[in-house]
Parts: C-alpha cells; sequence; structure tokens
C-alpha cells in the first residue's frame, strides 16, 4: 500500500486530486492518502496514528522541510521507505537510510538562485526575506552562501513569521540596504503580502522567489495573492514541455477539472512521487524490497521516466532546478540558468 | 532415554537457563536504561537549544534596551552583531529531534521555541526602528519584546519542568528496574544453585557411574581376569558399550578355551607321534633286516621293500606333524625350494583329499623356485590356506575340486589355493584379514588368515583374497623370487642314498666292534640287534639306563653305546648323566635314538648333534653313526 500524507500548505484541489488518483489504481496496489493537520505536535501524533492504522508498504510525503524533518525518523523508525516530494531542508540529506527525496536540497537551489541573480540581473546588493522556520532558516544558509561564494557579501538579512509587520520590514529593507535585488524565501501568504509593499518601496527591483512561493497561502493571506506574483522570478521543478507531453496534458486538464487553474510544479513532483512508489510496490510487497528497490533505482536499475526528468535518488537530479518567470496564472521559461 | 539425549536435555535446559538470565536482565533493567537514553537524549538536547536561544535573547534584549535608552544613532557595528545574533541558525534547529521526544513533552517545546523566534522578530523589527530613528516606537516595540520575552520563560519553564519530570520518572523507572533485576538475578542464581545437584547427580549416574563400571572390568581384564561382565545401568550408548564389551570379552574368554584346547591337542599328538614312532622305528628295522637277507625271492623283497617305503611314510607325517604342532621358532629367513615346501604341505594335508572325495590338482613351473623364507612358516600359512580350503568344501556337496597354482609374476612367487566351495560373502570380505572373523566357521579360532598374512608379511610377502564370483574361493600369497643357493656339491647321505639303491655296505667281520643296544620297545632292541648283527656288529642289549650300567659293569667295555631317550628307570640323559660321572670317555661313545627332537634344540643341550638320532632312523644311517664313533673311540685309544 501507497500511503500519501501532505501538508496544509498543499491546494485543496490535491485532496480531490489524490482521491481520483487512488480510484484510477487497480488491485495490485493501493493509495491511501492523507491531509495532515497545522501543528508539528499533533502532526507526529496522528502520523503515528496513521501508521497504525493503515501500515503502509511506503509513504510518499508532500509538504514542508520542517514536518519532514520531524516525520523521517518516525517512518525509519518503523522501517517505512519514504519518498519526499518536496522538501528541500539540507538537513535532511542522510537523515535516514529509508528517506529518498525528489528534489535537490537547499544548497543546489541556492547556488541556482544566487547565480541567476548575480550572473543574469546583475544583483550585488541583495536583501533576503525569509520565514522563521527550516524551510526559509535552510533554503537561505544555502542562497546566502553561494552569493559569498560569488564575492557579494552586503547581505540583508531579514527573518520574519507571519505576525510580522511587514511594513515596518519591507520599509527596513528598502531604506537601511536599498537593495538591487530581493530574495523572497516563503509560502504563497507571507509572499503575498510583502510582494505588494516591496514593489512599492523599491520599483523596478527584481524580486526572485524560491520554490515554496508558489504554495497556497494559510489564512491570513490577501485576496488574489497569486496575481500579485506576476512578473517574479522563481525557482521551479518542472516546466511545461515544449512538445505538449500527452500525460502532462491529461494531469493538467485532470487538476484544472478540479481546482480551476493550473497545477504547479509540485503537483508534478507529487505526481511523479506516487509513479515510483506505485512501481516499487507493483514489484515488491515487503518493505524491506521497497527499499532496496528505490535505492537501486539509477544504479543497478534504470531510472523510470518521469514528468520532472528521469525518476531515481541519485545526484543526476541536482540538474532539475530551474528558473521561470511568473505570469497572471502560468510560468515562463527564463532562458536557461548559467 | 539414550546418553545423547540426556546430554541434549542437560545442555538445552542450561541454554534455556542462561537464555531466560539473559533476557530476564534485558527486559527488567537493559529495556529501561535503553529507553532512558533514548528518550532522554533528544529531550535535553532539545532543553539545550531552547535554553542557549532563550539566554541569547535575553542578552540581545538587554543590549537593545541600553541602546534605546541612550538614544541617537545606534552604531552600526553592534546593531549588526546584534542582528547576526537574532538571525536562525539552521543547523540548530529543534525540529529534527522533536519526533524523537515523548508526544507529551512536545507541545511546550515548540510553543518555547516559536515564542522565541517571536522575540527575535520583534528584536529585529526594534533594531530597524532604532537604525529609522524611531525611538519611540522602538521602546513601545520593547515593550511588546518583554511580554513576549516573559511567555516565551513561561513555556521554556514548563517545558523545562515537564522534561525533568520526565527524565526523574525513568530514572525512577531504571531505579526501580535495577532493583527488580537483582532480585531476580539472585533467585535465577538460586535456581541455578538447585539444578546444579540434579546436573551433578545426572551426570554421575548416567555417565560417571558406567565408565567407572567399564574402567573396573577392563582393569581386572587386563590383570588376565576374563571372567568379568558389566552389567549395564541404562539401556544407552554407555550400556550398549558395556554390552559390547561383555560380548567382546566373551570372544576373548571361548578364543582362550579354544587356544587352550588346542594346546592340549597339540600336546597329545606329540606323545602319539612319540609313541607311534617307536614302532615305525620297529617295523622299518625289521624290515631293513630283512631286505639284508641276501637269498630272498624277489616276489618277498618287493614286499619288504614297500613295507619299509610306508614305514618311512609314515615316519616322515609323523614328524612333519609334530614339527607343525610345536611351531618351533625357527625365524631364520633362507633360500627354500618353494615347490618342495608345496609337497610338503600337501603332504601333511593329503590324507582328507581321498576321504572328502576332493578332486587336487597342483600346476608349477617345471623349474624349482627359490623363494627367502622361513620354511616352518611358509608351512603353517600353507597348511592354513588348505585347512580353510577344506573346511569350505566341505560344506558342498562333492564333486569338490581343490587347486594349488604356482607361478612367477613380475619378480614374485605366487601361490594361489583355490576350491569351489561357496566362496567367501561379499559382507565379509572387508574384513577378512582381521582378527577373531569366524564367519563361516563354528569351529575356527578366527585368527588363522589374520596371522597368516601377518607372517606373509614379515618374510616380505603379501597374502590376499582374489574374488571371483561364483567360483569358489582364491587366495593368493606370494614371496619376493630368489637366486638360486650356491652350486655347491649336494651335501649326500651316502648311507641312505646306498640303501635306497640296495647296496648296504661292506659286511663286517663278526665281533669287531661291539655295541650296546639300550632300548625298553623289545620289537625295536629286536629288530635292531638283528640288522646290526648281520651288518658284522656285536650287540649287547639292555631295556633302560640301569640295566645298560650293569652289562657295563659285566664287561667288555663295548665301542659304542646306542640308547633310546624315553626308558623306564633311567632315562637316556641319565644314562649319559651317569657315564659322565663313571668315566667321560664312555660318554663320548653314546648315540641317542629319540621320537622327541625338541629336548636337542635348546643352545645347553648336553648333547652335541652329531650325537642324536632321530626316530624313525633309517638303519644305514645308524650304521654309519655307529662307525662314526667306533673309529673316534679307536683313534682316541691308538
Amino acid at each position: 500500500m501507497v500511503a500519501v500524507l501532505h501538508t496544509p500548505t498543499t491546494p485543496v484541489a490535491l485532496d480531490p486530486y489524490l482521491e481520483a488518483e487512488a480510484d484510477s489504481w487497480g488491485p495490485d496496489a493501493r493509495l491511501v492518502s492523507r491531509r495532515l493537520p497545522t501543528g508539528l505536535e499533533e502532526t507526529v501524533a496522528q502520523v503515528e496514528d496513521f501508521l497504525r492504522e493503515h501500515s503502509p508498504t511506503v509513504v510518499v510525503y508532500h509538504g514542508t522541510s520542517r514536518v519532514a524533518l520531524a516525520l523521517a525518523p518516525l517512518l525509519a523508525r518503523e522501517g517505512i521507505p519514504h519518498i519526499l516530494t518536496t522538501s528541500t531542508s539540507t538537513q535532511l540529506v542522510g537523515i535516514t537510510p529509508y528517506t529518498h527525496r525528489l528534489v535537490p536540497s537547499d544548497t543546489v537551489q541556492g547556488r541556482v538562485l544566487a547565480s541567476f541573480a548575480v550572473d543574469r540581473l546583475g544583483v550585488r546588493r541583495p536583501a533576503v526575506l525569509y520565514l522563521r522556520d527550516d524551510y526559509g532558516a535552510s533554503i537561505t544558509k544555502g542562497l546566502a552562501g553561494e552569493l559569498r561564494s560569488r564575492g557579494v557579501d552586503d547581505i540583508f538579512l531579514l527573518p520574519h513569521d507571519p505576525r510580522s509587520d511587514f511594513e515596518l520590514l519591507v520599509e527596513g529593507v528598502a531604506r537601511l540596504q536599498r537593495p538591487d535585488g530581493v530574495f523572497l524565501a516563503g509560502y504563497g501568504g507571507q509572499v503575498g503580502r510583502v510582494v505588494p509593499l516591496l514593489k512599492e518601496w523599491l520599483p523596478g527591483v527584481p524580486i526572485i522567489g524560491t520554490d515554496a512561493i508558489v504554495s497556497p497561502a494559510g489564512p491570513d493571506a490577501p485576496e488574489g495573492w497569486r496575481e500579485e506574483l506576476e512578473g517574479l522570478y522563481m525557482a521551479t521543478f518542472w516546466l511545461p514541455s515544449p512538445e505538449g507531453d500527452p500525460r502532462e496534458r491529461e494531469i493538467i486538464a485532470r487538476y484544472r477539472a478540479l481546482g480551476g487553474k493550473r497545477p504547479s510544479h509540485f503537483v508534478f513532483l507529487l505526481q511523479d512521487g506516487i509513479d515510483v512508489a506505485r512501481a516499487a510496490v507493483q514489484r515488491f510487497p515487503r518493505r524491506r524490497a521497497v527499499e532496496r528497490y528505490l535505492e537501486e533505482l539509477g544504479r543497478q536499475r534504470p531510472a523510470l521516466a518521469g514528468l520532472t526528468g528521469p525518476l531515481h535518488f541519485g545526484p543526476g537530479r541536482t540538474g532539475l532546478v530551474r528558473i521561470a518567470r511568473l505570469g497572471a496564472a502560468d510560468v515562463e521559461p527564463v532562458e536557461g540558468p548559467p | 532415554m539414550t546418553l545423547r539425549k540426556v546430554l541434549f536435555t542437560v545442555l538445552f535446559l542450561l541454554g534455556l537457563y542462561l537464555a531466560g538470565l539473559g533476557a530476564f536482565i534485558a527486559v527488567e533493567v537493559l529495556g529501561p536504561g535503553m529507553r532512558l537514553r533514548e528518550e532522554a537524549e533528544p529531550v535535553a538536547r532539545v532543553h539545550r537549544i531552547l535554553d542557549e536561544r532563550s539566554r541569547s535573547l535575553s542578552r540581545t534584549v538587554e543590549a537593545v534596551r541600553a541602546m534605546a535608552e541612550r538614544g541617537g544613532t545606534p552604531d552600526a557595528g553592534e546593531v549588526r552583531r546584534l542582528w547576526s545574533g537574532l538571525l536562525p541558525d539552521p543547523d540548530e534547529r529543534p525540529t529534527r529531534s522533536y519526533a524523537r521526544v515523548p508526544a507529551r513533552l512536545r507541545g511546550h517545546m515548540i510553543q518555547a521555541d516559536a515564542a522565541s523566534g517571536l522575540v527575535a522578530d520583534e528584536l529585529l523589527e526594534t533594531l530597524i526602528l532604532l537604525r529609522l530613528g524611531r525611538l519611540e516606537e522602538a521602546r513601545t516595540n520593547l515593550g511588546v519584546v518583554a511580554e513576549l520575552q516573559r511567555s516565551a520563560l513561561d513555556l521554556l519553564g514548563s517545558a523545562q519542568q515537564e522534561g525533568l519530570e520526565y527524565v526523574v520518572a525513568l530514572e525512577r523507572e531504571l531505579a526501580a528496574a535495577a532493583s527488580t533485576g537483582i532480585r531476580g538475578v539472585v533467585g535465577w542464581v538460586l535456581a541455578g544453585v538447585l539444578l546444579l545437584p540434579f546436573l551433578v547427580v545426572l551426570a554421575r549416574r548416567r555417565v560417571a557411574a558406567p565408565l567407572a563400571d567399564l574402567d573396573r572390568a577392563a582393569a581386572r581384564v587386563a590383570s588376565g581376569d576374563l571372567d568379568v561382565e558389566i552389567e549395564p545401568r541404562y539401556d544407552d550408548e554407555l550400556g550398549s558399550l558395556a554390552r559390547q564389551f561383555n560380548q567382546m570379552i566373551g570372544v576373548v574368554r571361548a578364543r582362550g578355551r579354544a587356544q587352550g584346547h588346542l594346546a592340549a591337542a597339540g600336546e597329545l599328538l606329540s606323545g602319539v607321534a612319540h609313541e607311534v614312532k617307536n614302532p615305525l622305528m620297529a617295523i622299518s628295522a625289521l624290515a631293513g633286516s630283512r631286505l639284508d637277507e641276501p637269498d630272498m625271492e624277489s616276489e618277498v623283497r618287493d614286499d619288504w621293500t614297500e613295507v619299509q617305503t610306508q614305514a618311512r611314510r609314515a615316519g616322515k607325517i609323523v614328524q612333519d606333524l609334530l614339527r607343525f604342532v610345536k611351531g618351533e621358532e625357527d625365524t631364520e629367513v633362507e633360500t627354500v625350494h618353494l615347490q618342495e615346501c608345496l609337497d610338503e604341505a600337501i603332504s601333511l594335508v593329503s590324507y582328507r583329499f581321498e576321504v572328502d572325495e576332493i578332486e587336487f590338482s597342483f600346476s608349477a613351473p617345471p623349474d624349482p623356485i627359490w623363494v627367502r623364507a622361513v620354511p616352518d612358516r611358509l608351512d603353517q600359512v600353507l597348511v592354513n590356506l588348505f585347512s580353510n580350503a577344506l573346511s569350505a568344501l566341505r560344506r558342498v556337496d562333492p564333486p569338490r575340486t581343490l587347486a594349488l597354482e604356482c607361478r612367477l609374476e613380475e619378480g614374485r612367487a605366487v601361490v594361489a589355493v583355490m576350491d569351489d566351495g561357496p566362496g567367501v560373502a561379499p559382507r565379509v570380505e572387508p574384513g577378512l584379514f582381521s582378527p577373531f572373523r569366524t564367519e563361516g566357521s563354528e569351529t575356527g579360532t578366527g585368527l588363522g588368515l589374520y596371522i597368516s598374512r601377518n607372517l606373509m608379511r614379515e618374510m616380505g610377502g603379501g597374502l590376499r583374497y582374489v574374488p571371483e564370483p561364483g567360483r569358489g574361493a582364491r587366495f593368493e600369497a606370494w614371496l619376493a623370487v630368489a637366486p638360486p643357493p650356491d652350486e655347491a656339491a649336494p651335501e649326500g647321505r651316502p648311507a641312505e642314498e646306498a640303501h635306497r639303491t640296495g647296496e648296504t655296505g661292506p659286511v663286517r667281520v663278526p665281533g669287531e666292534t661291539s655295541v650296546l643296544l639300550v632300548e625298553d620297545e623289545k620289537a625295536v632292541r629286536r629288530a635292531v640287534r638283528r640288522f646290526l648283527h648281520r651288518k658284522g656288529f656285536a650287540v649287547v642289549e639292555a631295556g633302560d639306563g640301569l640295566e645298560a650300567l650293569e652289562r657295563l659293569d659285566e664287561g667288555p667295555t663295548p665301542d659304542v653305546i646306542v640308547s633310546d631317550l624315553r626308558m623306564p628307570r633311567m632315562d637316556g640323559l641319565a644314562l649319559l648323566q651317569a657315564l659322565e660321572e663313571r668315566d667321560p670317555r664312555l660318554a663320548d661313545r653314546v648315540l641317542i635314538l629319540s621320537g622327541d627332537i625338541s629336548i636337542f634344540s635348546g643352545d645347553d643341550s648336553a648333547l652335541a648333534p652329531e650325537q642324536v638320532l632321530v626316530k624313525p632312523v633309517e638303519l644305514p644311517v645308524l650304521v654309519e653313526r655307529i662307525e662314526t664313533v667306533a673309529s673316534r673311540k679307536g683313534r682316541a685309544s691308538g
């Protein structure tokens, strides 16, 4: 059995999407999904209950690094192999032998973002506004490290939380740093509140977001936050294939039918994670064999063909991170990062 | 129950005991100990992170407050230092440890973590306000910071209190477990102490006592007591060993009895042979005497010649039989004429061929084959092989065939003894040459083939069984071929040869040589006297040693004294000793006749070999010896 655990930051449309996915499976495998609660404590307790109840063969986790950091040891303790679709924290590297990550770490993303900002946009005095959590801290560490390695030392690092006074923060950034580029590391809710202020205080200054800025906003997100992001650069793990892949079209159509809008790159990562897990349990019924199968992908076994590239858990997937520019409702590939 | 099962049970009980002890310690003591280690460590780690952050925040709050109270433009370097201290360190995030923290402790920890983040964010905002020169707002913000800090400290305190209580509870649990563990271990040890006597008793009864029985019995056997028997205590491996020991001793006992019977039979046979020799001697002497008569019809001469031939043949058989029974230990290897040895062995058993309706065949190369061997031992081997073959043949109905084949093969002389009896069963073959194997024979000692092969090996040869399915048994003995002995002139026995050709030598002048004939068997004495008389000797007779001494006292002194060995009143050796005492020169004139050759074989014999004649003696040989002694006496006196 494949279990999909996803955090509340995922779009609401994901629930019917996963139900439709489960219904489409044949008798050779079963898919169970669970949207996790908000608090970390409650999340851990609920996952423990879930594992006792379903005893899945493999878990696909789709959510923040913060929760992934808490869940990985718990899943490893039960001997359950798990695939992390979107968790990028460097702290997850080698956290357990059962942990397999589809996305490259924050270090890789930070390198790609810093390279783009410095080499393509000529940023020399950046500001980084990031969420004070594991995701924000981890990706900022990678980003700042890469900027410094490129000779950019004047970096204005400003952590915040959802209750912060964003107006004051943006004023402070604008007046104290006068940045020529602003990085945003956070989720849609906060980013949606910050971006208009940045555009007001720093007109024309490029804003570069991390992969999570398109994550759905929380309850305090302003109306129309997604539209506010238009014109931002962002790191993405998927871009539409120019040839128009039928599988991509099918997923986009299904998601649009359920959520009313185009899916983000996270949906394609999730689908890839589910496809790998399904292939594993179809071949092997036991956790140990599944674990070995995942480990051997791209090594002793050929990688599977995925929506975001060849599916395996080796170093080759670090080239997955690309830069896109957000349109009103879509993403446009930016000519490849150097 | 077999000993193997007993030992397995004992080992199983011991294993169970040790495993139980180990499991008890693991469950009662190690379990809580491991829990304390596994659960207390993440709790302590999270608390250390939160505590360090709380202290750092307190220091930063004080510094920012001082900055705000001072007023004016804050020092950029100090702001930068404080600012960097408020940035989250991704490597010090406690999230990774939360999953290992017990669920009931996580609440206040996470809240304290979040609260400290809020304090830090509020302080960053305060620093921004101070940099922007908005002093009053900054001071107001510090009030919010103070409230958030109190709240964070409260949460941290609660979390620490919960953590402390939890660790203390774990320690208490461990202490209780250790106490229970010690009591339990004591219980286990006591149980082990109780189990030990049971195991000791079991080991003594099942192992030590039966082994002691075997040891005692073996010691008695070693001291020569074969009437020992062990009473098996249990029906197990040692009991089986005891029964096999009893069987083995039974076999040894039976062999001992059989060997005793054989020895007695040998003694009896020896006596009988000795007694038979005298009549044979008489017959031979009488025939010899009659054949010396010149005027005898040809037909009568042929009859007497046949009588003498048969007497000689009987004498040789008795002689060979005696030598075989007594098993004289002549172990010197010499060059032997193999075909002659085979002839001798055949002559010992040939009487059975007719009785048992056995068709015997013998094939050998025409030229003599010489081998290095001890003749008696080779005889013994061959007779044993013949005996086995005859025994086997008696178990089948006639016609029966026995074949002896002698051939040369790769520098060896091979002698094959083949019969068409039932052969050797395949199951018996592997142990055929082992001692005490009596398969197929109810009377054998089971040592024949074993000893025979050893004898052949000692002579540098060998013995083997050659299976020939459906064709009876075939045994092959072999010896290395030796070069023929030197072509020296054959040591002739002129008198014998002459006698065989009818030439009996010249007749002496009557009374020229006097002989005192001492013999208790009248028939022998009469026949020998008549023969010597015919040959011209003056013969005086005596019935035993005492009578001989009387004749000597009466005079005249004879030239030669021919005496039997075994006689009543005074035997030949006593007579010899008496003569030694009376006059040593008389002793030199003595010739002893005896059927018992063994008494002359020792180095300490009082007799010289030339003084001994073995019955039945060929009369011409006797004459020759008498003349030799007489001529010596003549030279001595002349």
